[in-house]
């Protein structure tokens, strides 16, 4: 790792959206978690406070000396001894007795033994089922022939936010021997996609990646703001994070942009699950700020920034839900 | 004010008397110009030596640190690291020179253990993999700052008067005696005059000056000496080259840091310790030599000291020490030369003398109290073990409930530095951090230097800029020699600190 960069400029501080947040107070910061810890022996017992960090990678983005504080963070996790949080501890029982993080609602399977999967993710099975139907109509109309495969489980990403590295891997063997059966696979969520990439080591693709260069048309009216995903601007690239707009635009939706459209909703990392107060804090904010541009509601193309705005009461959309080819 | 005996300078060898005298009842009072250790005792390498450095030239001194090696260990645990050290030699060393010294460690009584190449290796990954020969010895890291504290705190304890910032300006001599020492008193607690009994000239790189203030001279070699410190520990042993003594011979892992040394050059007075650019890449290629993977490394700083030494000076003088009386001034000790490892046995060598002096039959004691616990208690967490090493005995005055810290570097308590201010002895930023080791971490104080400050505004009202701009200016020393990667790194920093802050340190 490279922690020996640090300088302290504090970089990391100004940008971390926990920090700025009201309940922010008890995280010990990026440069604690991510720096520090990394050099001190007692790295282990820093407690449960090192997990409220929803992962954004905003920190890491800022840092003008590219250290990689987002993988460092992750081995913390990995070494600290603090028990679980009963959020986390729900999640790895969830997984372990059915393979997703939440309970699955959705029933609409499409085993076909099609050439291209459609992984919609935890959430998309177990909480926004509208959306994953959504999206799976979406692509039959634009000709891409799919499975939605009861047998693929949880990516792991949310174990390996809570350091269970194990049983991470075990999923991930698991998981990889459905996508062997497969050429493409398509996913919704950019934390599945960006796992999928960087630790399955496979050409996972976004909607949104599917979706650039297509003709579409907006099912919407109104004015709407972005809510672009982190693990999709800092996660895979703020090139396709980018493209959330154009594509949108494209369609035909009035898009209002914001400088603050990127920042964290406060629902990744094990946040949502694990200290939920806060979660919905951050999401709180957002939202104050959605209000005051006075726009009709607000565009995302993230499961978990869906879940944890719309709790807060604003109306959010899904890019999979908004757009239909052009007839 | 009078006393029995005035110690002139607070350096290990001053507070080392200092806690002799007041355990054997002596009635003392020791006077230190700046800070404790704001010398040599501040400025060297941390290293408790096992002897075996000066086992060939220097048996003398070689037997000396053997024997106080063991002392020290046992009385003052806290402080030290049980590092052990290596000696290791590489093919372009002199073969016939790790004979001799196998030779010499046996008659000076330096305990050593002979190590196959491959053994050293499996017990030190990070060393050459040229490396021929190498011997085990017992060096240790220590913390000087931490150990002369511990001998100030154990002095008061016993009844001695000890001040820092108090310097001497003047002496009185009548009939051969002086009777009168002039003191400039920075942080207010004795009278401007003192009349002794006796008086201790402690005052290392200073003695000679301090002698004249007497009319005496201390003939002395000033020798001017560099360290650089890099970020991160990188070995568990102390790593020694097995040659002649010469530059860039020495590797110390101290606290988070580890400390590559030394050079010697004649200095031209003792505060003369300028570290040169030459130093700095000599440092890094002869230790590299040892351990290629300090190259990749950053510097965090450089610091230099200046070692009084007797007669010349340079690498073939002897690291012994003398006490000296001169004739014209009957009362005045001089102590010259030793090193940070003899402290201890320097110390009661004068205090035998002091005490023969003023007919007292009292005998030594320092070497059987302890000065401090061991540092790893059963079942301490390492924050508390962090606490003894730097504090000893009073590590408990810390309160650890308040988890606040304000040196990620060093993970420094916001209590810590309250409980230093306290206990006043520390007027500046840079005493706070000899104290706490807050600015003394990979930042350089860069980061904690603020929250020191504003605590110390609270409490002492100090004036802020200048003292910030002096501390900063102070730590960042050396980093004008970095380049390459680092330099873009300094760049940031400087940018931060004049953007940011709107500071100027050496506009």
């Amino acid at each position: 790792m490279n922690e020996g960069r640090c300088v302290k400029c504090g970089s990391c501080l100004r940008v971390c959206p926990v920090l700025n947040d009201p309940l922010g107070e008890q995280f010990p910061g990026p440069r604690t978690t991510g720096v520090d810890a990394a050099r001190f022996l007692e790295r282990d017992s820093i407690g449960q406070n090192a997990l409220r960090c929803t992962m954004c990678h905003a920190c890491e983005w800022a840092c003008p000396s590219g250290i990689t504080l987002t993988r460092s963070m992750l081995k913390l996790r990995s070494e600290m001894s603090a028990e679980w949080l009963p959020g986390h501890r729900k999640m790895v029982e969830n997984i372990t007795s059915f393979g997703r993080t939440v309970s699955t609602e959705f029933s609409g399977w499409v085993e076909n033994g099609e050439r291209t999967l459609y992984f919609p993710g935890c959430i998309g099975l177990g909480r926004s089922t509208g959306l994953t139907l959504s999206v799976s109509s979406l692509l039959t109309s634009l000709g891409i022939k799919h499975d939605i495969s009861s047998q693929a489980m949880c990516c792991g990403s949310p174990l390996i936010k809570i350091g269970a590295l194990d049983m991470a891997d075990d999923l991930r063997r698991r998981n990889m021997e459905v996508f062997s059966r497969y050429d493409r696979v398509i996913t919704s969520c950019p934390g599945c996609t960006y796992q999928l990439r960087e630790v399955y080591g496979i050409e996972a693709e976004h909607l949104i990646e599917v979706l650039k260069g297509t003709d579409l048309r907006s099912k919407l009216e109104g004015r709407w703001a972005l809510q672009v995903p982190c693990h999709l601007k800092r996660g895979l690239s703020p090139w396709t994070a980018e493209s959330l707009a154009s594509i949108l635009e494209g369609a035909g939706v009035s898009i209002v942009r914001m400088p603050e459209e990127d920042s964290c909703c406060g629902g990744g990392g094990g946040m949502l699950s694990g200290f939920p107060e806060t979660s919905s804090s951050m999401a709180g904010n957002k939202v104050d700020m959605y209000r005051r541009a006075g726009v009709d509601g607000v565009i995302t193309a993230c499961p978990f920034c869906s879940l944890n705005l719309g709790r807060e009461g604003i109306k959010v959309l899904d890019i999979g839900e908004v757009i239909a080819p052009k007839r | 004010m009078r006393t029995d005996v005035l110690i002139i300078g607070g350096g290990a060898t001053g507070a080392g008397i200092a806690r002799d005298l007041a355990l054997r009842g002596v009635n003392c009072l020791l006077l230190e110009m700046g800070d404790f250790c704001h010398g040599a005792s501040g400025g060297n390498h941390g290293l408790l030596h096992s002897g075996g450095r000066y086992a060939v030239k220097d048996p003398t001194s070689a037997s000396e640190c053997a024997l106080e090696n063991a002392v020290l260990r046992s009385i003052a645990p806290f402080c030290i690291e049980d590092t052990g050290g290596l000696f290791v030699s590489l093919p372009e060393d002199d073969p016939s020179f790790a004979d001799t010294f196998v030779g010499s460690c046996r008659k000076a009584n330096v305990p050593f253990e002979e190590l196959t190449a491959k053994e050293a290796l499996r017990s030190e990954p990070e060393l050459s993999s040229r490396v021929t020969r190498c011997l085990k010895v017992n060096d240790g890291s220590i913390d000087p700052f931490s150990l002369v504290q511990a001998n100030v705190d154990d002095a008061r304890s016993a009844g001695a008067k000890v001040l820092n910032h108090c310097a001497v300006t003047g002496m009185t001599v009548e009939n051969g005696t002086v009777v009168e020492v002039e003191v400039r008193d920075r942080r207010g607690g004795i009278p401007a005059s003192i009349v002794p009994e006796i008086v201790v000239n402690a005052a290392g790189a200073w003695v000679d000056e301090v002698a004249k203030l007497a009319g005496c001279r201390v003939p002395m070699g000033l020798d001017q000496g560099s360290m650089l410190v890099m970020d991160g520990r990188h070995c568990r042993y102390v790593v020694n080259r097995l040659r002649s003594p010469s530059n860039g011979d020495i590797i110390v892992p101290n606290h988070t840091s580890t400390i590559l040394g030394t050079t010697s050059r004649p200095a031209g007075a003792p505060n003369d310790v300028t570290v040169s650019r030459e130093d700095v890449d000599l440092l890094v290629r002869e230790t590299a030599a040892m351990m290629p993977s300090l190259r990749e490394r950053r510097t965090i700083r450089t610091y230099g000291g200046v070692r009084p030494l007797l007669g010349g000076g340079g690498r073939g003088a002897s690291r012994s020490f003398a006490m000296l009386n001169d004739e014209r001034v009957g009362n005045l000790i001089s102590v010259a030369g030793g090193k940070l490892t003899t402290y201890r046995l320097m110390a009661e060598k004068v205090s035998d003398r002091v005490c023969e002096m003023l007919g007292s039959s009292s005998n030594c004691r320092t070497h059987k109290e302890a000065l401090g616990p061991p540092a790893n208690g059963k079942g301490d967490s390492i924050s508390a073990v962090r606490l003894v090493r730097k504090y000893g005995r009073s590590a408990s005055s810390v309160d650890t409930t308040d988890a606040r810290v304000v040196c990620s570097c060093e993970q420094v308590l916001r209590s810590e530095v309250t409980a230093v201010l306290k206990a006043g002895d520390a007027l500046t930023l840079a005493d706070v951090m000899r104290r706490t080791r807050a600015g003394m971490g990979y930042c350089q104080g860069f980061d904690c230097a603020l929250s020191v400050l504003e605590i110390m505004m609270e409490q002492n009202g100090i004036d802020p800029v200048p003292s910030l701009n002096e501390f900063l200016g102070e730590r960042e020393r050396g980093l004008e020699h970095t380049s390459g990667d680092q330099l873009r790194q300094e760049m940031l920093r400087r940018h931060v600190l004049n953007g940011v802050y709107g500071l100027g340190v050496r506009e």
